[in-house]
């Protein structure tokens, strides 16, 4: 196995939260990890039934401690196999496979100030950003909004690493984050980093905007799930294979198992890896992605096989 | 070049809160066509006196500060920014050398490259930085000039940095002494 990925061992389970089950990983082989900046993921090869099932996590614990690696995995409801099997199935001793760490939220160096959003599961990336700033000590602040007490997952540990600049946000409670008045106000310079469901993402997007802040200062993390859907029939135009994508597979899962050339990176819909030509479709395609924009999207010419799925007769692929 | 800076009319950008516009007075009237449709919230600093100054600040609603050098200007723009917050967008109209110590400013204040425009002004001039003794020569109007820190000849390369706001300039006669090229005036 090369550095690209690992063989890890589960060392530890618990849950942090309600429908929030933490593990810690180390190197099978006995070695250290390798550093990784705050803001990165892995991409976890989860042996549920007959095929892995391959899921982004951030990695949320301390860069520095070489010889284990920590992941929080929200149970998906519903799911295609990998978070339920996390949950149900996975024993401390359990060995596992993962990539080296990838980032697609890296913090931006030259910002004066750091402004981070976490909205329940999406706090691990932020978890791990907060640490590294108040390593450095830069001027930042977090803003943590949750379901309810119970769902509240790394509270104590992210008021120990950034004492009083913790502001949390109990929506069971009916507190909400107001994106205009949160971005009001801010130093010239500042950065906005937000992880968390997608309507909260959009919501301070317009925040932002609205409040004139421009797009390059606003970053976001979106792991959209592979979800599982209906059957549909694929007709690769290359190689003139056709495929029929099951209901618990994912498109980009059903191409790498025919062998088709796809590359993928966070097979989270983030990265853009795999993005794969679209050369006729016969029915809808289901964008699930964050990452083409909705021209893109509307105008049906791609498709990003590892979350977006298809209705309809046949869809037909440059492959 | 690819580091060589591309300069566009100033335009408003309305996704802005605040705006400060800069200028420089013997270039206003370049301005004018913006006069008709001030945004609200604005702020603007005069470097210089000319005519044209003079009607620019007769024309916005708001008090222009009016700065008599390019350093004082720059102290005023620091202060205007220091009490600015995200949302602010500059705009900068004036020579190279004018345009780009203002961007320095306003980088030093936290602004990015999406909350600045700047438009050029005047014949073709080009702040020069003589990568022998670090001096930034301003205003220099042909590819081959004298350092105004060590005297050495330089020739004025496309390569520019933002980072020093001019372009790189290095001796000409270097390897064979007194053999200097005709100087080229910049055309742009």
């Amino acid at each position: 196995m090369n550095e690209s990925s690992f063989h890890v061992v589960i060392d530890a389970v618990r849950d942090v939260a309600s429908g929030i089950r933490e593990f810690t990983f180390r190197r099978a082989d006995g070695q250290p990890f390798p550093l990784y900046s705050a803001g990165s993921h892995v991409v976890v090869s989860v042996p549920a039934g007959e095929r892995p099932r391959r899921n982004p996590y951030s990695l949320l614990g301390d860069p520095n401690e070489r010889m284990s690696w920590r992941i929080a995995v929200r149970r998906q409801e519903p799911s295609r196999g990998g978070s339920a099997w996390l949950h149900e199935q996975a024993r401390v001793g359990d060995r596992l496979d993962i990539t080296a760490p990838m980032n697609l939220f890296p913090l931006i160096s030259t910002a004066r100030s750091h402004l981070l959003v976490a909205g329940g599961i999406g706090v691990t990336p932020i978890l791990s950003q907060a640490r590294e700033l108040a390593r450095r000590g830069a001027d930042f602040e977090v803003h943590y909004a949750w379901r309810s007490p119970a769902h509240a997952a790394y509270v104590a540990e992210l008021e120990a690493l950034a004492p009083g600049k913790v502001h949390h946000y109990d929506e069971s409670q009916g507190v909400r984050i107001d994106f205009k008045t949160l971005f009001a106000g801010r130093r010239l310079g500042t950065h906005f980093y937000i992880c968390g469901p997608t309507p909260m993402v959009s919501a301070a997007m317009e925040g932002g905007a609205a409040m004139g802040w421009p797009a390059t200062n606003l970053h976001s993390e979106r792991f959209a799930s592979a979800e599982p859907g209906e059957p549909f029939d694929v007709l690769l135009a290359r190689s003139g294979q056709r495929i029929t994508v099951p209901a618990d597979l994912s498109l980009l899962e059903a191409l790498e198992q025919c062998g088709a050339p796809v590359n993928a990176l966070c097979r989270g819909g983030a990265c853009g890896q795999c993005e794969t030509p679209v050369l006729s479709a016969e029915g809808e395609l289901l964008h699930h992605d964050v990452y083409l924009s909705d021209a893109d999207k509307q105008a049906g010419k791609l498709v990003m096989p590892c979350v977006s799925r298809f209705k309809g007769a046949c869809l037909t692929l440059d492959l | 070049m690819y580091s060589t800076p591309v300069y566009k009319p100033l335009q408003w950008d309305p996704s802005g809160l605040r705006h400060i516009l800069l200028v420089e007075a013997a270039h206003a009237g370049q301005i004018s066509r913006l006069l008709d449709d001030l945004p609200s919230a604005l702020s603007v600093i005069v470097v210089g006196r000319s005519p044209e100054g003079a009607e620019l600040d007769l024309r916005v609603s708001v008090p222009c500060a009016v700065a008599s050098d390019l350093e004082a200007g720059l102290d005023v723009l620091s202060a205007e920014l220091e009490r600015a917050s995200m949302g602010c967008r500059l705009y900068l109209l004036g020579n190279e050398h004018l345009v780009w110590e203002a961007s320095r400013r306003a980088a030093k204040a936290g602004l990015g490259e999406a909350e600045i425009q700047r438009e050029r002004a005047g014949a073709p001039a080009r702040p020069m930085f003589c990568v022998h003794c670090r001096t930034t020569t301003p205003d220099v109007t042909a590819t081959v000039a004298p350092c105004s820190g060590c005297g050495r000849t330089l020739f004025v390369r496309d390569h520019f940095s933002r980072q020093l706001g001019a372009y790189m300039a290095f001796q000409i006669d270097a390897e064979e002494p007194g053999l200097i090229p005709e100087a080229e005036p910049f055309q742009s």
